[in-house]
């Protein structure tokens, strides 16, 4: 059976990080959770189980973001201020209108109801297809697309709006916007 | 209202691929590199290390399997015993011709003062039969001692006692006066065996019915 190969991390580095922003909406955390997730991931060889190896991190990376969401949510939150925040880093380096754009689009995704954001993230932001989305969320693949173009209708109002909701259907999830 | 099945796959919108041009900071992709490296390292080690114990267990195997064979060799050099003969490559002794003087009868008339081991010839005297003669002879490294005996009538046989417990196979076992005999050949040429004291006795005959075997056996085994 295939090992993961240590070095799939880094080669899948940009996508975790992507994944890991738009689970907790917040760059600080998503780089405590890409380096959580590969610690707990190389502490020892891993088999993957005929998993695609970007497929097998995500489902670590998310696994670990649950883990650590249930032990935050017994301590006191604390909330980024703007000042806080460092600007969004990107191959285009010198576009704030970009990095603003960026940041926006990912503040929005982190807003989704869960099951809405889970989706999302893994088909549009890590790159799942939707049968490795659907075993990654423990359901069919006609309820990821069904989440996903969802998702995708609630992100595009939000960013539209300005304000990261769009103020129809269900309740957005817990504020965890950057603003 | 649209369910979960309603929708088919679609592509992402043009706004989310604002996203693929976010990559991780310097920061974290160092240090997510140096724990990847540690890890490969690590586990090149292991491998290492699985090769050698595998290379080790292949070399005991092999000198375990070279171990059984020798043993297996010395067993075969050193073991200088025989295999010991069948009763039926025994029992034609008992047909032969007799090489020594019969002997005499002891005391009381019922033994012959002839015995292999613990087991006296009988004289068969009341059963109409008389010793005739005798031989001794080590077959496979046994030794069988016979007596011949003869009716008067010309008819003979012979009882001859191996000094083991000769493999047998075949024939016909059947039950006299409660011994437990077998008949490995009834005809033109009878023969009888059974097992005594750890020793192997056999009675045989030519032109002799294997009856009067079986009657003369079942008194001596």
């Amino acid at each position: 059976m295939a090992r993961l190969d240590p070095q799939a991390l880094v080669t899948h580095l940009d996508r975790l990080y992507r994944v890991a922003w738009a689970l907790c909406g917040s760059r600080e955390e998503a780089e405590d959770l890409v380096q959580e997730t590969a610690a707990r991931v190389l502490a020892k060889p891993r088999r993957l189980h005929g998993q695609d190896e970007l497929a097998y991190l995500v489902r670590a990376l998310r696994n670990t973001f649950l883990l650590s969401r249930r032990t935050r949510s017994r301590r006191p939150r604390e909330v980024a201020t703007l000042e806080q925040v460092e600007p969004v880093e990107r191959r285009g380096r010198g576009q704030p209108e970009a990095a603003l754009e960026a940041r926006e689009l990912l503040a929005a995704i982190a807003a989704l109801p869960e099951d809405f954001r889970h989706a999302l993230v893994a088909v549009d932001v890590a790159g799942l297809s939707y049968r490795e989305a659907a075993e990654l969320l423990d359901t069919r693949e006609a309820t990821i697309a069904s989440r996903v173009y969802r998702g995708r209708e609630r992100v595009v109002a939000a960013l539209g709006s300005g304000d990261g909701h769009d103020g129809v259907g269900e309740a957005s999830a817990p504020a965890r916007s950057l603003r | 209202m649209t369910t979960d099945d309603d929708i088919t796959p679609t592509d992402p919108p043009a706004a989310l691929r604002a996203l693929e041009d976010v990559v991780a900071p310097d920061r974290l992709r160092l240090a997510v590199a140096e724990r990847a490296a540690d890890a490969r390292r690590e586990q090149r080690r292991e491998r290492r290390l699985r090769t050698r114990l595998g290379g080790v267990l292949v070399v005991a195997c092999g000198v375990a399997v070279m171990l059984v064979v020798l043993g297996l060799l010395a067993g075969a050099i050193l073991d200088d015993e025989p295999a010991a003969p069948s009763v039926r490559a025994v029992a034609p002794v008992a047909l032969r011709a007799p090489t020594a003087p019969a002997p005499a009868a002891r005391p009381g008339g019922e033994l012959l003062a002839a015995q292999a081991g613990p087991i006296a010839f009988p004289t068969w005297t009341r059963a109409g039969w008389q010793a005739v003669g005798a031989r001794r002879d080590t077959i496979g490294g046994h030794d069988v001692r016979t007596v011949f005996y003869g009716d008067g009538a010309g008819g003979r046989i012979g009882y001859a006692i191996a000094d083991a417990r000769l493999p047998v196979a075949g024939g016909e076992l059947v039950t006299r006066r409660g011994a437990r005999l077998r008949v490995l050949a009834r005809g033109a040429t009878a023969i009888v065996t059974w097992r005594r004291a750890g020793r192997t006795c056999i009675l045989a005959g030519r032109g002799v019915p294997v009856e009067r075997l079986l009657r003369l056996a079942s008194y001596a085994a």
